[in-house]
């Protein structure tokens, strides 16, 4: 039997079909099609939940610390704090404490305390003392000798999935997002990256040319998050600081390879770089 | 399907992480993209589901917009992991099993039809249509996209979109066994059997 054009859904009556309303007997068999095509979940369906839950934990294990509960008390914003302590060292700046803390001259317990806020910015720890309870996560944790695996505790790697050349909101405590050797890696000399953080990869690298092998690195070795910090800036002291002072940068930021003074604790701390 | 705006607060803690909530939100849409997989590769849908919830835990971080937005957002991942599935699988999809008959029906058959789990009949029906009619009627019936975001998975003009589906629903209205399926829901109603 064929059917007329006139008996043919019009497209009120498609409308009215997609959106769940039985326009006619006549349209009847495929109002329930489509009603049975979108009939409530059966249990087959949704028996694999507990693996797309675990497979979803996994990611987001790998990655960037800040999100997560143990993250929640600190800003969402890397980059907020980095602007808010550049505030405060700023109005430090007029007392002059600034300049004693850069140098990291001040009495050991002020010094920590500027440390803590500030490190980002390019203050040191305290040389003295034992372990920084601040742990400042290092790219040189990464950048150990060639082949060998980070220390047991959580070693920071800036493992970010995302592809994003620009460390998105939350970024991690880490030197460098993985995302950056991505995109250093999909072109050559970094053309891919912004000039801002092919800089600070660079420097985080110790040179352009160590930056093929500090990626290679940090790829190899996806080592869980280090969650530890209380310092979402996005550096460690000074290493990959957005501060324009060779300096500390320089000194801090570990030479890649051959240079066992910088190896550093498990809680990669500024001392060890600042060995005598 | 609940409306999306119950969604809104678990896509929020989803994408910061929690996961009981990316559970809400796999809970209520498994099953469409099941369905929709269902009809476009076939036996694999299970699998490219995964892969499709792997890619959206993955990059929801990227994500922004509403659950209507992140709705089309997860139909168009789950549309190219179908995509690279049959590159993968170098073949035409299988479809889900079609028990149609070429030509007319014996009652037999039409009552077995009918007897056969409703869901999986309707979406046999369903993958028997061409490609972009089935796709267009599944992302617009069982995705609960509108036309919109129905072009924007598919990658057409809206007006492709709603002649798509008008012809994919004309002919599901013309197919023997939808036919015979309303004489029989009729039937039923008149001699009151349940």
């Amino acid at each position: 039997m064929r059917t007329r054009r006139s008996d043919q859904l019009d497209l009120t009556q498609a409308d009215q079909l997609i959106a769940g309303n039985q326009p006619s007997p006549r349209h009847r068999g495929l109002s329930d099609l489509l009603d049975a095509a979108r009939a409530p979940g059966t249990p087959e369906e949704l028996a694999g939940e507990q693996a797309a839950v675990a497979a979803f934990a996994a990611v987001h294990k790998r990655a960037a610390a800040p999100r997560g509960k143990d993250r929640a008390r600190a800003p969402s914003s890397a980059r907020t704090v980095v602007v808010t302590a550049a505030t405060s060292l700023a109005l430090l700046a007029l007392t002059g404490t600034a300049v004693t803390a850069r140098a990291g001259n001040l009495p050991d317990e002020a010094q920590q305390h500027a440390h803590r806020l500030f490190s980002a910015l390019g203050v040191p720890a305290p040389r003295t003392g034992p372990t920084n309870p601040v742990i400042t996560t290092s790219p040189s944790a990464d950048r150990t000798k060639p082949g060998s695996k980070p220390s047991a505790t959580p070693t920071p790697a800036p493992d970010k999935s995302a592809g994003a050349p620009t460390p998105s909101p939350g970024a991690t405590a880490t030197a460098v997002p993985a995302g950056w050797c991505k995109a250093w890696q999909a072109k050559p000399s970094g053309k891919a990256l912004n000039s801002e953080s092919r800089r600070r990869l660079v420097e985080a690298a110790g040179g352009e040319d160590q930056v093929d092998d500090y990626c290679a690195d940090l790829t190899a070795s996806p080592t869980p998050e280090n969650s530890a910090t209380t310092l979402p800036a996005p550096s460690t002291s000074g290493s990959s600081s957005p501060s324009n002072s060779p300096s500390p940068s320089a000194s801090s930021s570990t030479k890649p390879r051959g240079k066992p003074s910088n190896l550093p604790t498990p809680h990669a701390t500024t001392p060890s770089r600042r060995a005598p | 399907m609940p409306p999306d705006d119950e969604l809104a607060d678990a896509l929020h803690a989803a994408r910061k992480g929690d996961e009981s909530a990316f559970a809400v939100l796999w809970r209520t849409l498994q099953p469409a993209v099941l369905r929709y997989l269902r009809v476009v590769v076939g036996d694999t849908a299970e699998d490219v589901a995964s892969e499709t919830w792997l890619q959206a835990a993955r990059d929801l971080h990227r994500f922004t917009g509403n659950p209507t937005d992140f709705r089309a957002w997860l139909f168009r991942i789950a549309r190219h992991r179908a995509i690279d599935e049959r590159r993968r699988a170098g073949r035409r999809p299988e479809h889900p099993t079609d028990h149609t008959h070429p030509g007319g029906h014996t009652r037999d058959t039409a009552t077995e039809a009918l007897e056969r789990d409703s869901t999986t009949w309707a979406l046999n029906l369903i993958a028997t249509l061409p490609t972009d009619q089935a796709e267009a009627v599944m992302l617009r019936v069982v995705a609960g996209l509108d036309v919109p975001a129905t072009a924007h998975v598919l990658g057409k003009r809206t007006g492709a979109v709603r002649v798509a589906t008008m012809r994919g629903l004309r002919k599901l209205a013309t197919h023997p066994q939808v036919r015979t399926r309303r004489e029989q829901t009729w039937l039923r109603e008149v001699t009151g059997e349940v």
